[in-house]
């Protein structure tokens, strides 16, 4: 493209007086990672790709469904079923001829992620799921690579940047500054379950690109320590100040070696923290392990198969400063659904000790015996 | 003493609302062990605290006109 093509291409931003033709060719050296070419992904491809980012790459493995269409504005009838990263690519391609896009059309893990991070400047998520967050989230810490971080679920959104100091006080924070554990995801609900309106990733997106192009350009004041929930039915922004938090006591990555065999599904699952009958039974033989009846008193059916003491899930909070142990712990009840619910309460207060809940309860076990 | 608390995502859905008022609330604490009182899920739910709009890692003191902000984690994009 000759030079006349391109001042005619980024005038109106070139013409910005904060911008200029500074800004147009620090956006031309950037290379910027996008995770996921979803409803995220697509807004912030488009912007950035148009904008004139010398250098992109999109991470998917997915394909392009029907059900995408409504937020997924890159993509058309005819890309269904083929690869979003390649779709994308080929797309964007057609936008900005300046711009290199780099589809990566497979599955970000803990073997691939620092690697494929480490030639980027920055990163955007855009990713649809807490194990890839954690895991984007922990390698852009120990690449120490700007996040520009985006979610969404229904009619609202949150966008922050992590891992980049703010100007007055000179801390960064990271995503595990605000939740060090991942949720449960039986008390979290994702957009596959609680839907998400178009528009909602569509803004979400958007920002997540100005912040992109704030940082590489160095314009404005970039949402460092602070998260933004915007919501689309109250036409509200609500920013919280985020603050450095002592995770010395959670688990996560702490090097490069950690982290490359750090299992993220695990961590994130509620599976993980759930053991059957057999893996129960062969820890109850261990002595180190606590076992403890979360179902109110009185409840049938009596339990004399083990020793356990009993706290109900009533008054689980307030009686777990009184365990005070160093055991291990396993947690039951009739089902199996209290004691999840009392396993979240004991790891938000206690997140060293380890512990778990046995699935399908007491009835399961009386079932087998 | 009277503290608004606002909350956010699926906390609209167990408190069914997302702007409320609590009144005799001494510290972040009491606050919200009475929300639980009122709405058992919010004990097993995740979210963060913001007292006037700067998150909070321990109980603290509140003073009329307060706000409180509940946010929980979002995964959709």
């Amino acid at each position: 493209m000759s030079e006349g093509e391109k001042n005619d291409r980024y005038q109106r931003q070139i013409l910005l007086k904060d911008f200029g033709e500074v800004a147009q060719k620090k956006l031309q050296q950037a290379k910027i990672l996008i995770i996921g070419a979803g409803g995220l992904g697509c807004p912030a491809l488009q912007y950035l790709c148009a904008a004139g980012v010398g250098k992109i790459g999109v991470i998917d493995f997915d394909r392009v469904e029907l059900s995408n269409l409504h937020r997924q504005i890159l993509f058309s009838m005819e890309d269904i079923g083929k690869l979003k990263a390649e779709v994308a690519a080929e797309k964007l391609k057609k936008l900005n001829p300046d711009c290199e896009i780099i589809p990566y059309p497979l599955e970000l893990n803990t073997k691939n992620a620092l690697e494929l991070i480490k030639d980027y400047d920055l990163v955007l998520d855009g990713s649809d799921n807490f194990p890839t967050r954690y895991l984007v989230n922990d390698a852009c810490v120990l690449l120490d690579k700007p996040l520009v971080y985006g979610a969404v679920l229904a009619f609202e959104g949150q966008v922050a940047v992590f891992n980049i100091p703010d100007k007055k006080t000179g801390i960064k924070t990271s995503y595990r500054d605000l939740f060090p554990i991942p949720p449960d995801p039986a008390n979290s609900p994702s957009c596959n379950e609680a839907g998400v309106i178009g528009v909602i990733p569509g803004i979400i997106g958007c920002m997540q690109a100005a912040e992109a192009i704030k940082i590489i350009c160095g314009l404005g004041e970039i949402l460092s320590n602070k998260i933004i929930s915007y919501s689309a039915l109250n036409n509200t922004y609500y920013d919280f100040e985020i603050q450095t938090k002592d995770k010395s006591g959670f688990d996560y990555p702490k090097t490069k070696s950690e982290f490359l065999n750090f299992d993220y599904a695990w961590h994130c699952s509620a599976a993980g923290s759930e053991l059957d009958i057999a893996a129960f039974e062969a820890l109850n033989k261990n002595k180190d392990w606590l076992v403890i009846d979360v179902r109110e008193s009185g409840e049938l059916p009596v339990v004399t198969e083990f020793n356990h003491i009993q706290i109900p899930l009533s008054n689980f909070e307030n009686a777990l400063p009184e365990i005070r142990t160093n055991k291990s712990i396993l947690l039951f009840c009739k089902s199996g659904t209290r004691s999840l619910k009392a396993l979240r309460i004991l790891k938000i207060k206690f997140p060293q000790t380890m512990a778990f809940s046995l699935k399908g309860g007491i009835d399961k076990l009386k079932q087998k015996n | 003493m009277t503290i608004k608390v606002i909350v956010f995502g699926h906390l609209q859905d167990l408190l069914k609302t997302n702007e409320m008022s609590i009144s005799e609330v001494k510290n972040t604490e009491e606050l919200i062990t009475k929300l639980r009182l009122q709405f058992p899920d919010l004990s097993a739910a995740n979210y963060v605290i913001a007292l006037n709009k700067k998150i909070i890692q321990q109980s603290t003191e509140l003073h009329d006109s307060d706000t409180i902000a509940l946010m929980p984690p979002f995964s959709g994009g």
